[in-house]
């Protein structure tokens, strides 16, 4: 399961009723998600359920400003998550808000290229953040188990396009059902 | 060069928090914090002079560099007096284990109190030790720990009514596998 929000519809004040707010709050402007008042933001995609090992992705469009991927942001909407993030001109980061108050997990000491992609995954306890699929920060995590994909800015003016969420496990699953089939296993 | 350390976590709700001394060091980190105590287990890739900064503050706990040397008596006693003060059981601590062994079971407990704050809130609460027996506890405390256990598919049929609390956080910490932190794995 994967679900995707290009966010190409008509300047809001919001992202539509698609995302719940965290804290904070980003705005639909020229077919972007972009933090136009509040910078530190984190939104959780509320149209879909997504397995406790998940991934969230989206397009770093902000340059020098700071920007990324959340997972596991909780349902109840207190304000607990872990994100993924970058910008031109800062260090890659996984960090964890409990209760929208932010702590640091790890980083690299590189900067991110602005239009990459951001992915941050999580499976069981382990985090890693991509940036066009090669691994700039892993992490190891215990407080948050479950919850939903979504997006964190943290510089007013951030710029994000091209967000995508799902499970981790799901396409190898299908290959698994595939090749039973073409070996003529439980079909 | 990957070195580990035990330091103070740092900052405030509104910035938030690091742990201290690496982030101005702008060099490549792993932490753990210690939950709802004020401590990360770090692993940093400093240089020599960057480490010489960082074991010089005197509530920083460096770690040798040589993981799979065993401690010594003092050591023991440093990384005791650390460890029990951030409410983590260290009565396990002995001579006879290496840095790596010490290491890997830090980080285990650390996991196991993580998802208890995850699920539950503070576990240290005033009244709370890490002598009180499972039977002592508030029944939501120990029904918060064997749901953060299980949830982390852990057995919990060892935990009876007169095991202690540190030995609890010892006993399922030592069913957690091996974990990697800034290439060591511990």
């Amino acid at each position: 399961m994967a679900v995707t929000d290009n966010f190409n519809r008509a300047d809001s004040t919001s992202l539509g009723a698609n995302w719940t707010v965290h804290q904070g709050g980003l705005e639909i402007v020229t077919n972007e998600a972009k933090a136009v008042v509040n910078g530190i933001t984190v939104e959780r995609y509320n149209a879909a359920s997504f397995a406790n090992d998940q991934y969230s992705q989206t397009k770093h469009t902000g340059g020098t400003l700071i920007e990324g991927a959340a997972v596991r942001c909780d349902l109840a909407d207190t304000g607990d998550s872990y994100v993924g993030f970058g910008a031109t001109l800062d260090f890659f980061t996984i960090a964890r808000y409990d209760n929208n108050s932010k702590t640091d997990l790890a980083f690299t000491a590189e900067f991110a290229t602005n239009n990459a992609i951001l992915k941050l995954t999580v499976t069981g306890t382990s985090l890693e953040l991509l940036q066009d699929g090669v691994s700039k920060v892993t992490t190891t995590d215990a407080t948050y188990a479950s919850g939903a994909a979504g997006i964190v800015t943290l510089a007013t003016g951030a710029t994000l396009d091209d967000w995508e969420g799902g499970d981790i496990g799901a396409a190898a699953a299908g290959f698994r059902i595939r090749r039973r089939r073409l070996l003529g296993i439980g079909a | 060069m990957t070195r580990f350390y035990l330091v103070p976590k740092v900052g405030n709700a509104l910035d938030g928090f690091a742990p201290k001394y690496v982030v101005a060091l702008a060099v490549s980190f792993q932490g753990m914090d210690f939950a709802d105590d004020p401590v990360f287990l770090l692993a940093a890739n400093v240089t020599d002079a960057q480490h010489t900064l960082m074991a010089a503050n005197t509530d920083v706990l460096s770690i040798p560099v040589a993981l799979d040397d065993k401690l010594s008596a003092l050591a023991v006693s440093s990384v005791q007096t650390k460890l029990e003060s951030a409410n983590l059981p260290a009565h396990w601590v002995k001579v006879s284990l290496t840095y790596r062994q010490i290491l890997k079971a830090i980080a285990a407990m650390i996991l196991i109190r993580q998802r208890y704050f995850g699920l539950a809130g503070k576990l240290f609460e005033a009244s709370i030790t890490l002598d009180l027996r499972l039977n002592q506890l508030p029944t939501a405390t120990r029904t918060n720990l064997e749901t953060a256990a299980l949830s982390l598919g852990l057995d919990i049929s060892g935990l009876t009514n007169t095991t202690t609390l540190r030995n609890a956080l010892k006993l399922l910490g030592d069913q957690l596998p091996s974990l990697v932190m800034l290439g060591e794995t511990l």
